[in-house]
């Protein structure tokens, strides 16, 4: 069980430097400027048109990144043939496998939490 | 009695193929192996021969077709007799995105070591592959040789009992060579078992109690290496200089390097060879005896196994 927490922390480190989440980020920033002006032309209900687009801004991304992180979990470390050395040790597969699985969690709630942040700065 | 290190019972795999895999394809038929505590083997044999498939086989990475495999009296289906293992994978590499500190770390931390533990065996390993001015920096800068060197590091961070090695000097120059020997001797002095395969052949003759040698998936000879090939000298190898008199019948069948001569005569000739040599006024460097070396032992039972394929294959027709 406490192997399982070890691989989901190492796929976390994985996504973090791993460069597609910044892009993403920008991609943020640019919805985020996105909100600013579409709340200025959508005159009376600028907080009904920020709050819809920053929680849809959210979804998508979080979407995004788990299709794009979520894609290569498994397969990447079989390509990559990083997976020998680690199933040679005393890791069973459904803890690997889980593992990813939760470190891809750990990714999507880290992520959203700091969407959360960003858009609730007024 | 204490069980072997490795014992393996009529290890098969087959990989399926061709149209909806229905061709079978046997890349390790019937393996009957035993590597005793405290030894060090060497499994040797060409590309594509099964070294590989037979310590995945042990590594539980892939499954066999038939057979059975104990590892230090533990079947290979229990996970915990993974924690006295270490392996070395065939060509390794590793999470690019770390540093082999970091990988070392993470590894250790599989192996349940305690922070304290953790961070002094993984120095101690960097230090012992030389790695330990590169430790802070991420794999996917390092160089073939560096990898091998962390894969090296992380199959013996957890101090096993067995060390399985596949290839562990492919891709080193003379010096990683020489440091993969001597950690792997180091080893051996500690009391651990190795288990290594390797393509060359010199390197398991210096190093090996035993060697395993498997051609086309079937294990053809098991022994000491010096059991293996015939030991009786098949002549005696001549070697001098300063030739005076250079009509000397002798001459003719010496073959000549730069000023040196190197002559090629039956045991039971020598005497009278030398006798002529000093005649001629030679003087002698060397008298060496000529033995059959294990590659030649190993190209034999190449040679013999392409002439069996080909034999099938023109009765396949």
């Amino acid at each position: 069980m406490k192997r399982l927490g070890v691989v989901a922390l190492n796929t976390f480190r994985e996504a973090v430097r791993d460069r597609v989440l910044y892009n993403l980020l920008f991609f943020a920033l640019v919805m985020m400027a996105a909100s600013i002006i579409a709340g200025q032309i959508s005159i009376g209900i600028e907080e009904t048109v920020i709050t819809t687009l920053g929680l849809s801004a959210i979804s998508l991304i979080g979407l995004l990144i788990a299709i794009f992180i979520g894609v290569g979990l498994v397969s990447k470390e079989m390509d990559k043939r990083t997976l020998y050395a680690l199933l040679a040790k005393p890791v069973r597969r459904w803890e690997f496998l889980l593992g990813k699985f939760g470190g891809l969690i750990l990714t999507l709630a880290v992520n959203t939490g700091r969407w959360e942040w960003a858009f609730s700065w007024r | 009695m204490s069980s072997p290190a490795i014992e393996t019972e009529n290890l098969t795999k087959e990989y399926p193929h061709g149209f909806l895999n229905l061709k079978k394809r046997t890349s390790l038929e019937g393996l009957n192996l035993q590597v005793e505590k405290g030894e060090i083997f060497g499994f040797i044999g060409p590309n594509g021969a099964g070294k590989s498939t037979t310590i995945k086989l042990l590594m539980r990475l892939i499954f066999p077709t038939a057979g059975d495999a104990r590892i230090l009296g533990k079947p290979i289906s229990d996970i915990q007799m993974h924690r006295d293992i270490g392996y070395l994978p065939e060509q390794p590499y590793f999470y690019d995105y770390l540093t082999a500190a970091e990988l070392l770390d993470y590894f250790a931390r599989i192996h349940d070591l305690t922070a304290k533990d953790r961070k002094e065996r993984v120095h101690r390993m960097l230090r012992k592959v030389g790695l330990e001015t590169a430790g802070k920096i991420q794999l996917r800068k390092y160089s073939k040789g560096m990898l091998q060197r962390v894969g090296m590091a992380q199959a013996i961070l957890h101090d096993p009992k067995l060390v399985i090695l596949d290839e562990p000097m492919s891709g080193l120059d003379p010096v990683g060579r020489r440091e993969v020997r001597d950690i792997i001797l180091e080893l051996k002095r500690e009391g651990k078992t190795v288990m290594f395969s390797t393509h060359i052949l010199s390197d398991a003759e210096m190093l090996c109690d035993r060697v395993g040698v498997i051609v086309g998936g079937k294990l053809r000879g098991i022994g000491a290496p010096e059991q293996l090939v015939d030991m009786k000298t098949q002549g005696m190898e001549i070697l001098f200089e300063q030739v005076r008199q250079s009509s000397a019948p002798l001459l003719s069948k010496a073959t000549r390097t730069g000023d040196r001569y190197r002559l090629q005569v039956p045991e039971q000739e020598l005497y009278g060879a030398i006798e002529q040599l000093r005649v001629a006024g030679a003087r002698i460097l060397s008298v060496a005896p000529v033995r059959a070396t294990l590659e030649e032992f190993f190209m034999d039972l190449v040679e013999a196994d392409r002439a069996q394929a080909a034999a099938v294959e023109v009765s396949g027709k």
